[in-house]
């Protein structure tokens, strides 16, 4: 026998001889850190750019492999006990072992992300997932049968994502427009819808890191800040004072107070001995910035833990393309200050 | 439920007086977690360390910590007060002149005795012809209120109000000013809004909704069957929305579209003319 054909016929004995013959599962990164979004102007038309709007609702990755799926918030912590049906709507895409960048959101029936009532599922929890139900809402597509994805181009990488078989409606895929933003813009801001995102098509993602190929345009004057107290308000014993805080210069400042009302559902994130988890970020729409960069008119929109503080930052704006002089290489944040947290006991 | 009669100057209306509603809440009792047994309140005295029953219990006015002014019931029935057996009416006006939606605490029917139907009739039609509810004062239940007689039907209906220093200041709200901005497409749209749900008001439409899942609660229990749950509606689609959003962006797409040809269609016709007088 010539010496090739016994090489040809050896291996398959072996195979036989394997007790194993399941496939290995391709293997998934552990956390991941998503990529994030350099504050920009205003909207603006660029064939280069791919326009969707930035959903109201908390960033989630969704990693899917066969037995494991599991929901990895901004700040790495696991929230998979927080949305079960998401879990289970991903089951299908175990099979694919794949990573999903997205936003978890709560509908309203018109179809537009509430963030009222995902605060309010967020506070609640589980339990009120058939009154809120959440839904992700993919929008990119980090690793698929075991590669990592992150280093195709974006219009490549929503292709995959396109392609993705996805039947259950409570895991979505919301469409995109290609180069016209200010049409996008136009008839996005009616509809209250907070932001867009302009996302370089060529562009690959960049974990971590505020990239210059990823831009949000905000539709209206919304902000994250930290919590950094709460007071009693004077004459009212069941309202609530929050101090607010955002990073500038690398240093936590004050950013101004909200009131809320101790009735309300988000003071269950507050409430001293209840669910306090620190840190605590506010979502507020605010009417304009003071001279020196502080809000006016600020209103809580939702209280929530699922943002990373070191991103709650007071950031100006870059110019749109093709003036924009955005970081080169994108950013990080540089934290120079604790924390301080504080709570006040409640009175009587 | 309570004997007594409408004054007015010198007309005395003898009258019964009945509750005009009732509570359909859904109350649940509390049990012993162990046996399941209903579980008791009991008046319990601390100083002796034993039951004190229902009829052996006596009233006290609290005038300090811990200091205590007994009242016996004759003496809350011998109160020099008109109202204890009266409703004494103290004015007429228009009905609109009284906050209903914070005044209004709960509705009684009056119902004339025997010999109170003339002087009772009387006083619904001038009522009627007037236009106008009376206000008074009448003591239930241990304390005096203020109330409102008004036309219901055929009956006389009677409101128990609040009395104005039991009305809160709005002062305690964080209520919206006068400077926060409504754009008029908003206000719009919220017009439209409540446009779109407007409809007379027919209590029969509305059910309690809690009620009657808990009585469904109830009965599943009793016979044992699986509860029936809701279903959820259905989902809604984000791409329904994306959708809307992309046709408007095509639509724009193609009006500027239109606007560049209208501008350069003058522009081809002039330059096709220089072109033709050229040649």
């Amino acid at each position: 026998m010539p010496p090739t054909a016994a090489r040809r016929t050896r291996p398959a004995v072996e195979d036989a001889a394997l007790p194993l013959s399941l496939p290995i599962p391709p293997a998934l990164p552990g956390r991941v850190l998503p990529e994030f979004s350099v504050p920009c102007v205003g909207a603006f038309d660029d064939p280069d750019f791919r326009f969707s709007i930035d959903w109201d609702g908390t960033r989630t990755l969704l990693f899917a492999s066969p037995g494991v799926i599991r929901l990895q918030s901004e700040t790495l912590a696991d929230v998979s006990d927080r949305y079960p049906e998401i879990v289970a709507a991903a089951q299908p895409l175990a099979n694919r072992a794949a990573v999903l960048d997205g936003v978890v959101a709560v509908l309203d029936p018109s179809g537009c992300p509430d963030l009222v009532a995902l605060g309010e599922r967020m506070a609640l929890g589980a339990t009120t997932q058939q009154r809120l139900p959440a839904v992700y809402l993919a929008i990119d597509l980090l690793h698929l049968d075991g590669r990592g994805t992150i280093g195709l181009a974006l219009d490549r990488r929503l292709e995959l994502l396109r392609g993705l078989a996805l039947p259950d409606p409570r895991i979505q895929v919301p469409d995109w427009v290609v180069g016209e933003g200010e049409a996008l813009a136009d008839a996005a801001a009616p509809r209250h819808l907070p932001a867009l995102l302009a996302r370089r098509g060529s562009a690959h993602y960049h974990p971590g890191v505020a990239s210059p190929d990823r831009l949000r345009i905000p539709l209206r004057h919304r902000a994250h800040c930290v919590v950094i107290g709460a007071d009693q308000v004077l004459g009212s014993t069941r309202r609530r004072r929050l101090r607010l805080a955002e990073y500038q210069d690398s240093r936590l400042t004050q950013a101004g107070t909200v009131e809320i009302a101790e009735t309300s559902t988000l003071w269950r994130w507050a409430a001293p001995g209840a669910r306090m988890r620190s840190p605590l970020i506010a979502t507020v729409d605010y009417r304009s910035r003071g001279p020196d960069g502080g809000l006016r008119g600020a209103e809580v929109v939702t209280l929530r833990d699922d943002i990373d503080p070191a991103w709650c930052i007071r950031r100006d704006p870059v110019p749109p393309p093709p003036s924009r002089p955005v970081p080169a290489r994108g950013f990080r944040p540089t934290v120079l200050t604790a924390l301080p947290l504080e709570v006040s006991p409640p009175v009587g | 439920m309570w004997r007594g009669a409408i004054s007015f100057g010198m007309v005395a209306i003898p009258v019964r007086m009945y509750l005009a509603n009732e509570s359909k809440g859904v109350s649940f009792r509390l049990l012993c977690p162990r046996d399941g047994a209903p579980l008791r309140n009991k008046r319990w005295c601390p100083v002796e360390e034993c039951e004190v029953g229902w009829n052996d219990a006596v009233r006290g006015f609290e005038v300090g910590k811990d200091e205590y002014v007994r009242i016996e019931d004759e003496e809350l029935d011998n109160l020099p007060l008109d109202t204890t057996r009266t409703i004494e009416i103290l004015e007429f006006c228009d009905d609109s002149e009284i906050d209903a939606g914070v005044y209004v605490k709960g509705a009684y029917y009056l119902e004339p005795e025997a010999v109170g139907v003339k002087p009772y009739q009387l006083l619904r039609k001038a009522l009627e012809k007037t236009g106008k509810v009376a206000v008074g004062k009448v003591a239930l239940r241990d304390r005096e209120h203020l109330c409102r007689l008004a036309l219901h039907e055929r009956a006389i209906l009677l409101n128990t109000l609040h009395w104005p220093d039991e009305i809160r200041d709005l002062g305690q709200l964080a209520l919206p000013d006068a400077e926060v901005e409504v754009h008029a497409r908003e206000l719009d749209m919220a017009v439209m809004l409540v446009e779109n749900l407007a409809a007379s008001f027919d209590p029969a439409r509305h059910r309690d909704g809690y009620r009657d899942a808990v009585q469904s609660l109830v009965e599943a229990k009793l016979t044992d069957r699986p509860l029936e749950r809701a279903p959820s509606p259905p989902l809604a689609q984000i791409t329904d929305l994306m959708a809307v959003l992309k046709a408007s962006v095509e639509a724009s797409s193609r009006q500027r579209q239109a606007a560049l040809d209208s501008d350069a269609e003058p522009e081809r016709a002039t330059g096709s003319a220089r072109r033709r007088r050229a040649s």
